[in-house]
């Protein structure tokens, strides 16, 4: 299959989504499953191929535009196209309990969210990405309001203001590198920005950090992220963590490596990322509403990514990825197990974490926890302990010691919930997960102990991609079109 | 109180710092000198020689750059669904506004409706001869709805024949990009005889203007049913406020 589909496929399905509804909720339903199913297994065909592939548009690259995939962009499709079946399916339980929802529309978002998500890891035309942008943008802003109440209408006209306003910085960046290149294809950015003067690149280079650090949730820029969290339904928190977040930070890595920034702005995203580590972690410890505190979390883990991605270092990078997969894991684990919470307790107050009695439930957070504290025998323990080895290969200590002591920091809210679970006292509603969720749920919390048992699994792919990111020569060489 | 305190000190923190950039901004973008004869855009207006389109834009936005044409007509999609989910609630009953409508204002209006639809095609038809193209005439062609609609606010759009328009030529257009993998193992390729003899004739591009006509369709409706979401928004206020 050609990696056209995954853009063409999901847009067809979108486009055709009016007569799905004619057809009744099943087949709406159905299609949307059928259509994640079929990027995953595609996804999962690739992982058996010749790596990097390419599939192209109109005419031949670097003057067209082309889809190319690599080891890098492999990790992240398995990741995205995962996680679309796992929410794909857990909207057939949202539905069921909230019958009168606008399904069809919510679909459309879906499919072209995910869409939009892997076409910004595939496409390697900056103003091609750009459209990705808008399409992911415009999803979000959309799937933010769902809720159609007070809290979810201002997180949708709040995500519409910021994520308009940080596509502004971006195509501006992109039109200063036409200016001074002359072309818009990655392969050939990437041959040529050195030549740029240096004040222009630097300018070029803050409007990108400006822009895409606004989307990736970065520290002075991510003011709005919890908002947009508690506003919106917990499955589409769940995609926000694992899919979007995910996906403008492989971008922003992507960029960084291959116009060869690493060297002179390493230290600075490090910095950054420490930072947005520290204020997330602090800001969360005294957050009374849930999907706040989920969101100040999301926020410190991506603070330790963007510390790990930059250090230019095949092993903490590969670990950086190891990490990003299981907390994408770990995160969409929490959100929808959050969202089946919420549904029967009708709170997002911190509290009710001690108001339910579930034994299922109580194990699933717990695994979800302690996976994001980093606490052996789950995944996170694996990608956290693969960062601190390859700070230490570097000789990079004081991140060591930062990473360890921030976590304690963590640590504390998340006991605290736990202990929340654990206490008897006080009256319990008990809560039932329905038979879908709680597949969903198992497969989601057998995968994080399976990666931690078992990391060889995930280390292959991770080193894969940490090699693509960090010597991109043979995405180049597709991307600029040489022997095809 | 403490914030109304606070917020004239962050005003002009806010001004000052945002002005500085502004300047260092214009400073720098004073130096940058462009050297734009190599670039992107010179090789397509040479290529555009091998489309056998008269007009090198519509072969620059719908061959191309097409993939970049399926995403914006993906964009006009989503923001018309947008809109869509926003404006509508379960089960909304539109109340009629209770208005005389003007004999001759529905007359005329329904004259000129057909002469405006016939200019919206006829930009989209010769988009590959003439400026101008689908996007273009399919916004033309939604004014015509929107002139319907001032005439008359209590009129009703054919949903079906909408969504039909919608959904029909929202895939088509994936499909010829699809076909085009098949005939000439490119995507998006121009899989159509264009001869460049034939240059300047309305059936010449091969593609382009199937491509131009299956945007115009599209974007028409699109424009047709946001414009219709907001008209009726409008009067729902109406009759809540009287």
């Amino acid at each position: 299959m050609s990696l056209g589909y995954y853009f063409l496929l999901p847009v067809i399905f979108s486009f055709l989504t009016p007569y799905f509804k004619k057809l009744g909720s099943f087949t709406l339903r159905g299609s949307s499953i059928l259509l994640s199913f079929i990027l995953f297994v595609q996804s999962i065909a690739y992982t058996t191929m010749k790596l990097p592939q390419i599939s192209q548009f109109s005419i031949k690259p670097p003057l067209g535009i082309a889809f190319v995939l690599d080891g890098y962009s492999l990790l992240f499709l398995l990741i995205f196209t995962f996680s679309a079946v796992i929410v794909s399916f857990y909207m057939l339980w949202y539905f069921k309990v909230n019958p009168k929802r606008d399904e069809a529309r919510f679909y459309v978002f879906f499919n072209m969210l995910i869409a939009g998500s892997i076409g910004m890891i595939l496409s390697c035309d900056i103003f091609n990405l750009y459209i990705f942008f808008e399409i992911v943008g415009i999803c979000s802003y959309t799937l933010s309001a769902y809720n159609k109440d007070k809290l979810g209408l201002e997180s949708g006209i709040k995500y519409l203001i910021i994520g308009s306003i940080a596509s502004i910085f971006i195509v501006f960046a992109i039109m200063l590198i036409y200016l001074q290149i002359g072309t818009v294809n990655l392969g050939l950015i990437a041959q040529r920005f050195h030549e740029i003067d240096p004040k222009i690149s630097v300018l070029i280079v803050l409007m990108l950090f400006i822009g895409f650090g606004t989307k990736a949730e970065l520290f002075p820029m991510n003011f709005w992220a919890p908002d947009i969290y508690q506003g919106s339904i917990s499955s589409v928190n769940g995609l926000f963590s694992s899919v979007v977040a995910k996906a403008y930070l492989f971008v922003f890595f992507h960029l960084f490596y291959l116009f060869g920034l690493s060297s002179k702005y390493m230290l600075f995203v490090m910095v950054i990322g420490a930072i947005t580590f520290l204020v997330s972690e602090f800001t969360a410890l005294n957050q009374t509403n849930v999907k706040r505190l989920f969101a100040y979390s999301t926020l410190g883990q991506l603070g330790i990514l963007f510390m790990a991605l930059s250090t230019n270092s095949s092993e903490t990078v590969s670990g950086a990825l190891f990490h990003l997969t299981s907390h994408s894991i770990s995160k969409l684990l929490i959100f929808l197990a959050l969202g089946i919470l919420i549904h029967h307790l009708k709170s997002t107050k911190i509290s009710i974490f001690g108001d339910f009695k579930s034994r299922f439930l109580t194990i699933i957070f717990a695994i979800g926890f302690l996976s994001i504290l980093g606490i052996p025998p789950f995944s996170g323990f694996v990608g956290k302990i693969l960062i601190l080895k390859g700070f230490a290969l570097s000789h990079n200590y004081s991140a060591i010691a930062f990473i360890l002591l921030v976590s304690i920091v963590e640590a504390v809210y998340f006991f605290r919930l736990t202990a929340m679970m654990l206490d008897k006292k006080g009256t319990k509603r008990v809560v039932h997960v329905g038979f879908i969720n709680y597949i969903l749920l198992c497969v989601l919390a057998a995968l994080i102990v399976i990666f931690g048992l078992f990391p060889s699994l995930l280390i292959h792919y991770t080193d894969l991609a940490a090699n693509a990111l960090i010597n991109p020569t043979d995405y180049l060489k597709f991307a600029l079109g040489v022997g095809l | 109180m403490s914030l109304k305190k606070t917020l004239p000190i962050k005003h002009i923190v806010l001004s000052i710092l945002s002005s500085a950039l502004l300047l260092s901004l214009l400073g720098l973008l004073m130096q940058v000198k462009t050297d734009l004869h190599k670039s992107v855009g010179d090789i397509f207006l040479n290529l555009n020689m091998q489309t056998a389109t008269a007009n090198a834009v519509t072969s620059v936005v719908t061959f191309f750059r097409g993939i970049d044409t399926v995403g914006e007509v993906t964009v006009l999609f989503l923001a018309t669904s947008g809109v869509a989910l926003m404006l509508s609630t379960s089960q909304r009953t539109y109340a009629k506004i209770i208005k005389q409508d003007s004999f001759i204002l529905n007359v005329g209006s329904r004259l000129l409706l057909s002469v405006i639809i016939l200019f919206g095609a006829y930009i989209i038809i010769h988009g590959h001869l003439s400026p101008g193209g689908g996007f273009q005439g399919g916004v033309v062609i939604a004014t015509a709805f929107l002139l319907l609609f001032l005439a008359n606010p209590n009129m009703d759009l054919n949903h079906s024949i909408l969504t039909l328009g919608e959904s029909l030529s929202g895939s088509a257009y994936v499909l010829v990009a699809i076909i085009g993998l098949f005939k000439v193992n490119m995507l998006l390729g121009n899989f159509l005889p264009h001869p460049v003899s034939e240059i300047g004739n309305l059936i010449s591009g091969g593609i382009i203007p199937v491509i131009y006509v299956i945007v115009g369709i599209k974007v028409g409706s699109e424009m047709a049913v946001i414009v219709e979401y907001f008209v009726k928004e409008e009067h729902e206020k109406e009759i809540e406020n009287a």
